[in-house]
């Protein structure tokens, strides 16, 4: 036995140890998408070698992501099919080396070195050709291909017993056409769709084989010739099992990528709409006492500089072309009480901000329990928003003849408190969704900055929403 | 500007005796017709006149912005306050002044209740009724005065109950509210409350507003924007 490959005639079925290449990539496959992106980073430079210049770009490029830890193939269907191809083209290329390693040997030992020469001419130039072309559709993908490779491979399995002396036809690497067509088995199991077609090819091939070999073995390695045969059909399986299985796999990765890219822009369209409501929130209720008739003289000031103010948000808002959104929805945020340093600010003063041009509600005011309460500035522009939302609310909605906005400061606790109280026709909170005031603009902003929102409300009997906010002392 | 007073005053006790004293005609006039349930013994342009009638009455309601007609002075505010209710009547407030210090001063100065204009006629109904009961009036914000009294240790006597009911009144809440979160019933919280003004009310008649706010914490001219008259009207 001076070969290497095929196995031993007496050993196991022949997709052992020799063909570690390719033997090494089905293992991870079921656990992980990525592995046999990983277990491919061999394989490439192997079909580079064998590919046409056209293919060098691809293939730096492909090196390049595997020496920056990302993987060189992306897991996407198109992945897959070059992980196949590399695996594919990787076994045609160990094959070709262990073939040029041996050519001395069989040269010498071959019975026509002519066929010799000529089989091996035909299949070297075929499998550079078949390279080329693969590697230029980024697959092995095309079944004339896969149908001419195996016609290739058959036509040198039929021609050995023509160059090969009998006691060669096993073991040997001048009877090279067994070792270099289970290649074939595998590409058959890549390249065709269906199983059928696999399996022709498969038939084909065992066929070629035996017919070349085993009517002219010695009688004692016809079985061996017989146990090698089974070869393509379980290289051609187990190959298809791997592929049909990563094909899957990635159609599966893509879909949920689509799934999550749809979603995404799904919620991207659904903040968006939340902005625009955002905005339009506190518009509605200086709008709505804009249009009144019986607006008071004394009240037209203030609405006038509130809806200013308003007006120029829905500016800013049109003129806003980055899609960052609005940093406060309050009506004081551009009033005369705003600070724009983002520093600290008394929780008093904020409220009392907050509450500014709701001239026309009936607000008390009990504060002096949170005095010396500061709130970090983005805290504070979120309590000021949430707080003049609340009003907007009760202006809106709660055809309330008392509202009383309270504060309190607990020190030991570390915690400070709001209380927006009012008088008016109150809800069922187990049966009324909340509107989109209070579920976004107060609650959603506010949990961004550790404060809790708390509602309670009876029918007929008011509502009140208390804000809950750590108390932490200016360093 | 809400007043802290009872939900559900008795109405089945003898019609109050009401006597006014403010300086717009018009309400002087209107009492009589806006509250037939009332016994209007007299309205009257000042305090002096008031004074010098002494009618008997069982509230006297005066207004604190009273400019008079003649030439002398008219006694104003606390000021007016003090001399109705040194006389021996039960004063309730009806003002527009929302002034915390001007307010407490009222109270300093004896008056039992406060109610403002802005609010719906039928509050001054029930806290005349109040007050010719002996209960205390006051407004939203002094409620809120009272929870920071409470709070700064300045009503020690108050109960845990009292307590509680104080503190979600200061915060706007209603009775049945206050009811259903103690598991008590509107009646009982009520009375709480009103135990709650009698004591800060005794407490604001023993202080000054710079007491309070020596004693509340309050920045300076938290309470004393206000300067009451310099010139002793006894």
């Amino acid at each position: 036995m001076r070969g290497r490959f095929p196995p031993e005639p007496d050993s196991r079925p022949p997709l052992g140890r020799p063909r570690i290449p390719s033997a090494r990539s089905p293992r991870p496959s079921p656990h992980s998408s990525n592995a046999p992106v990983e277990e491919s980073q061999s394989p490439p430079p192997g079909g580079h070698r064998a590919a046409d210049p056209a293919a060098v770009r691809p293939f730096t490029v492909l090196v390049a992501r595997w020496r920056s830890g990302e993987g060189s193939l992306p897991t996407t269907s198109a992945g897959v099919e070059l992980c196949a191809l590399a695996v594919f083209l990787g076994l045609r290329v160990v094959n070709v080396g262990q073939l040029l390693i041996s050519l001395p040997t069989a040269l010498r030992d071959t019975t026509s070195p002519v066929l010799f020469t000529a089989a091996l001419c035909m299949y070297l130039a075929e499998s550079a050709l078949l390279a080329a072309t693969t590697v230029r559709a980024r697959g092995y993908l095309d079944a004339r291909l896969g149908r001419a490779d195996v016609a290739v491979a058959v036509a040198v399995l039929l021609a050995q017993p023509w160059y090969v002396a009998p006691r060669d036809l096993t073991g040997s690497w001048t009877a090279w056409g067994f070792a270099c067509t289970l290649g074939s088995a595998c590409g058959a199991a890549i390249v065709f769709p269906r199983r059928r077609g696999t399996a022709v090819a498969v038939l084909a091939l065992t066929g070629a084989y035996l017919v070349g070999a085993l009517p002219w073995a010695l009688p004692s390695a016809r079985s061996t010739v017989v146990a090698n045969a089974f070869s393509y059909a379980g290289f051609a399986l187990l190959t298809r099992l791997l592929a049909g299985y990563l094909r899957r796999l990635a159609g599966a990765a893509e879909r949920a990528r689509q799934a999550a890219a749809q979603s995404a822009a799904e919620a991207a369209r659904l903040a968006e709409i939340d902005r625009q409501r955002t905005l339009l929130h506190d518009n509605i209720s200086v709008l709505s006492l804009l249009a009144r008739q019986d607006l008071p003289p004394e009240s037209a000031e203030p609405l006038r500089h509130q809806a200013t103010v308003l007006s120029r948000k829905v500016r800013a808002f049109i003129d806003d072309n980055d899609g960052v959104p609005l940093r406060s929805t309050s009506p004081a945020t551009t009033g005369p009480a705003h600070r724009g340093d983002g520093g600290p600010r008394e929780l008093i003063a904020v409220v009392r901000s907050a509450a500014e041009g709701f001239w026309e509600l009936p607000v008390t005011f009990n504060l002096d329990l949170a005095r010396g309460v500061a709130l970090p500035g983005p805290t504070a522009a979120a309590v000021e928003a949430a707080t003049a939302t609340l009003l907007h609310n009760v202006r809106l909605h709660a055809q309330a003849h008392t509202v009383v906005v309270h504060a309190d400061a607990d020190r030991a606790a570390g915690e400070w408190e709001i209380t927006v109280r009012d008088d008016g026709r109150g809800f069922d909170p187990a049966s009324t969704a909340l509107g989109f005031g209070l579920r976004v603009q107060v609650t959603e902003t506010l949990a961004r900055h550790r404060v809790r929102v708390e509602l309670d409300s009876f029918p007929d009997d008011g509502t009140t929403v208390t804000l809950r906010g750590p108390w932490e002392e200016p360093a | 500007m809400t007043t802290e007073q009872s939900e559900s005053p008795t109405t089945a006790t003898p019609a109050p005796r009401v006597a006014a004293v403010d300086d717009n005609t018009i309400i002087r006039d209107s009492l009589c017709p806006l509250f037939p349930a009332w016994n209007v013994v007299g309205c009257y342009r000042d305090a002096e006149a008031l004074l010098a009638a002494r009618p008997e009455a069982d509230v006297v309601i005066v207004d604190l912005n009273l400019a008079g007609t003649g030439p002398a002075p008219a006694l104003q505010g606390p000021d007016a306050v003090r001399a109705v209710a040194e006389a021996g009547y039960r004063v309730l407030v009806y003002t527009s002044e929302v002034r915390r210090t001007i307010l407490v001063d009222c109270l300093t100065a004896g008056a039992q209740g406060i109610v403002h204009k802005a609010e719906p006629l039928p509050a001054l109904g029930d806290a005349v009724d109040a007050v010719a009961a002996g209960q205390v009036v006051i407004t939203q914000e002094l409620t809120g005065l009272a929870e920071l009294a409470e709070r700064r240790d300045q009503l020690p006597n108050l109960s845990p109950r009292e307590r509680e009911v104080l503190a979600g009144r200061a915060r706007g809440e209603s009775f049945r509210s206050i009811a259903r979160r103690l598991y008590i019933t509107p009646q009982t919280a009520t009375g709480y409350m009103n135990s709650v003004k009698t004591k800060f009310a005794a407490y604001l008649r023993d202080h000054s507003p710079a007491d309070l706010e020596y004693y509340l914490g309050l920045e300076p001219s938290g309470l004393t924007d206000w300067q009451p008259s310099t010139t002793d009207p006894r």
